[in-house]
């Protein structure tokens, strides 16, 4: 891995340009990544077929009832939400606060929310047992309700990182699109209807640059929206552990970690599989997602103290009983586990440099993403075994939540399809972008608008 | 990729066969019947009797309903109506989705219950093309509830009383039966008094009914004891309407708030909801322009 290198002179600079185009052209998968595909492929054809099941026989299939009625399929669907929030942080946050050490990351950073978000729209529907009922809430829903609420914010953020995604991707397609030799022709037609006209024209990167602003500047406070939104689905509902003012902030910092832990790990799949890019996804990038890494952890942590000190000090009626289950009774395992393995240890090994390296931080991103997948299940699951109204006259099966197959396979399903968008991106587009990686480097905008498609 | 197209192929080849295997195999075998499922309960509710039949079959080992089954309904025996005795077909009828048919005894079948206090109805699906034929029966001993409720505005007693009726038409009370107590709300009935109360040797239960519940709109509350499931009696529930002096609050049904209807929502938050979302999308609209504007500049001759 070496240091970032800045061009001298225009000799340089074009070389540079020239080089980054060699090395970010997508390229076929060798074997590993094709066992991986197909791996991801029979994840999500064993998944469709439990769907197809969930369809026929309804959510008997699954391990819902009427105590509770919100199980994985929402655990994952916040997953999801939260993770997808990575777009606004890398490329919004970070580039509002002129943080140039972005660049490389990016890309990576929305096509994860992207991903992401897509899944969360899906799993929604899933967990509606009646698709078909999903027109209703557009015919008859109540703009009081926060599901309707959710559905906009959802839909809007989708939107909005699909944009941004696309608008400084087109000279990257357009570069495939003219030096891509022996591909398939449903490829190059892809690449060409894709790049719209793309010529690196002074106009069309202004246009880009002004799209990127204003999407900057839009997508902060929807993707806050989308979060608090999709807490308020909680917070509004009154049951214990949801009835917390801190819901909101709770759930946009765990979000923000979240997606740093996303896209920490994607860095470090990417510098695997790919040894090039070792010259763009530098040590410095991995101690500074290191370091904001720990920063976004500290302000999660602060948050979680919050929402369990005070109501777990005052054990107060029905909180009592939901809060020792969490804190001693069956699920005090998971939830020490995620405090302690997907946080706490997190935060004290980030302190240190040498955690701060490829290795070290792949495992404590893998170690903080498991963990807030735990997480969304210890925030939807015990609360609603332990409503306000008494579990009077219900069978015994109905106190208690055991997730069937059809919704293990259904939520891996999920989890492997938002991957396999980011494999198949990496796949057939430019994963970092060259233009604004040449920018970063010191390279002039009218020599990339020259020799960008060299 | 010349590995990974066959791969997704086969993959949803698989995927397909996999799902409609069962419809193969269904119609291989479309000439034979499938075994239905009968389930006939008995349910007395405010002196109303009624036979509830439930009719399934089993799909990969799970319940599904018969939608549209034919289920006629007997008394005693299966035969045609006997207008002496009041024994034979009382009715038929089919099976809603929920493969539930709900045979209610009103005016329609009060002559024949008359002088009777022990009952069995038997339910048979006969001659359908699709399931075997099935029969299933419930027999039970006529029973009685009766609710007193002693006391002043919302410190009041309800006592439940279960009899049943002997041979000679005299009532008797029932002693150590499990007989419930519950307050009707929309939806369900809310119990009180606590889990198991059996009934004394004058077959009687007591509770204190919850002081802070509120009542219906017109000032009163329904209370309810019923027994579930018992052995002898079957389902049996009386509900008995008193003065309640809590009254829910009027709802505002023309009020813009934020639990009336949709149409009903609050100006406020309709004017901001549709200024941000129409500010929001908008912009996202404007920007759609960008990428036709782009294009069109692709298309311009490059300026030297």
């Amino acid at each position: 891995m070496r240091d970032i290198i800045k061009p001298k002179n225009d000799a340089e600079s074009i070389e540079m340009l020239h080089k980054f185009n060699q090395d970010m052209l997508p390229h076929k998968f060798g074997k590993l990544g094709k066992a991986w595909v197909v791996f991801l492929l029979i994840v999500i054809a064993f998944g469709l077929y439990n769907y197809t099941k969930q369809l026929r026989f309804g959510l008997s299939v699954t391990g819902l009832g009427d105590t509770v009625s919100w199980g994985i399929y929402i655990s994952n669907f916040v997953f999801f939400v939260a993770i997808s929030l990575v777009g606004s942080l890398i490329t919004a946050v970070l580039r509002l606060l002129g943080i140039s050490w972005r660049s490389p990351i990016t890309r990576i950073a929305e096509v994860i929310a992207v991903a992401s978000i897509v899944f969360a729209g899906l799993i929604i529907i899933v967990d509606m047992g009646r698709p078909d009922r999903l027109l209703n809430m557009f015919m008859y829903g109540r703009i009081q309700s926060p599901i309707v609420w959710d559905v906009i914010v959802v839909m809007t953020y989708m939107s909005i990182s699909v944009l941004f995604l696309y608008f400084p991707l087109l000279p990257g397609i357009a570069y495939c699109r003219d030096h891509l030799k022996n591909i398939p022709k449903w490829q190059k037609w892809m690449y060409k209807f894709l790049a719209l006209n793309w010529q690196n024209r002074r106009g069309q990167y202004e246009l880009v640059k002004k799209a990127e602003t204003i999407l900057a500047i839009m997508i902060i406070p929807v993707a806050l929206s989308i979060h608090t939104v999709t807490s308020w689905l909680f917070e509004t509902t009154f049951r214990p552990g949801w009835d917390s003012t801190n819901f909101g902030a709770y759930f946009v910092s765990g979000a923000f970690m979240l997606g740093a832990g996303g896209v920490v790990c994607a860095m470090y799949i990417l510098l695997r599989f790919n040894p090039k890019f070792n010259q763009y996804i530098t040590f410095k990038h991995f101690d500074r997602m290191g370091r904001l890494l720990v920063l976004l952890s500290l302000i999660y942590f602060y948050f979680t103290v919050n929402e369990y000190m005070m109501p777990g000090y005052k054990m107060k009626g029905d909180e009592a009983a939901h809060l020792t289950e969490l804190f001693a009774g069956k699920y005090a395992f998971m939830f020490w586990g995620v405090q302690i393995v997907g946080m706490i240890i997190p935060i004290c090994l980030l302190f240190f440099k040498r955690f701060r390296k490829p290795f070290p931080m792949f495992i404590i991103s893998i170690c903080v993403i498991v963990g807030a997948w735990f997480k969304r299940f210890l925030i939807v699951i015990p609360t609603m075994l332990h409503p306000f109204l008494p579990m009077q006259e219900i069978t015994e099966a109905s106190k208690v939540y055991n997730p069937t197959l059809p919704e293990w396979s259904i939520t891996a399903a999920s989890l492997a399809g938002a991957t396999l968008i980011i494999t198949l991106f990496v796949r057939y587009f430019p994963i970092i972008s060259i233009w604004e990686l040449a920018e970063e480097r010191g390279v002039d905008h009218d020599l990339i608008y020259e020799h960008l498609n060299d | 990729m010349k590995i990974i197209k066959p791969t997704i192929c086969l993959l949803i080849a698989g995927l397909f066969i996999s799902t409609t295997n069962q419809a193969i195999a269904q119609d291989d075998a479309a000439p034979s019947k499938a075994k239905a499922i009968m389930n006939v309960s008995y349910k007395k509710t405010d002196g109303v009797l009624s036979v509830k039949v439930a009719v399934s079959t089993k799909v990969e080992k799970k319940n599904m309903p018969v939608d549209g089954a034919m289920v006629s309904i007997y008394m005693n025996d299966v035969k045609p109506y006997d207008a002496k005795t009041g024994e034979g077909l009382l009715g038929r009828l089919a099976a809603d989705q929920d493969g539930k048919i709900l045979f209610e005894m009103k005016d329609n079948v009060k002559d024949i219950l008359k002088g009777k206090h022990g009952y069995k109805f038997i339910a048979e699906m006969k001659d359908n093309p699709k399931y075997f034929d099935k029969q299933g029966e419930v027999e039970v001993k006529d029973a009685n509830i009766t609710i007193t409720v002693t006391g002043k505005d919302t410190l009041q007693t309800a006592t439940a009383r279960l009899t049943e009726f002997k041979d000679d038409g005299t009532e008797a009370p029932v002693v150590g039966a499990e007989l419930k107590l519950a307050i009707k709300r929309s939806f369900s009935l809310l119990p009180f008094g606590g889990d198991g109360l059996k009934t004394n040797e004058n077959g009687e239960v007591s509770a204190l009914i919850p002081s802070n519940i509120i009542g219906e709109a017109g000032g009163t509350l329904i209370v309810v004891g019923r027994i579930e499931d018992n052995e002898s009696f079957g389902n049996v529930q009386t509900s008995k309407s008193i003065p309640w002096t809590i009254l829910p609050k009027p709802i505002a049904e023309n009020k813009r708030n934020l639990w009336s209807t949709g149409k009903n929502a609050p100006y406020s938050l309709v004017i901001v909801s549709v200024t941000i979302i129409g500010i929001i999308w908008g912009l996202l609209l404007y920007l759609v322009t960008f990428l036709f504007k782009i294009k069109k500049l692709g298309k311009q001759p490059q300026k030297k």
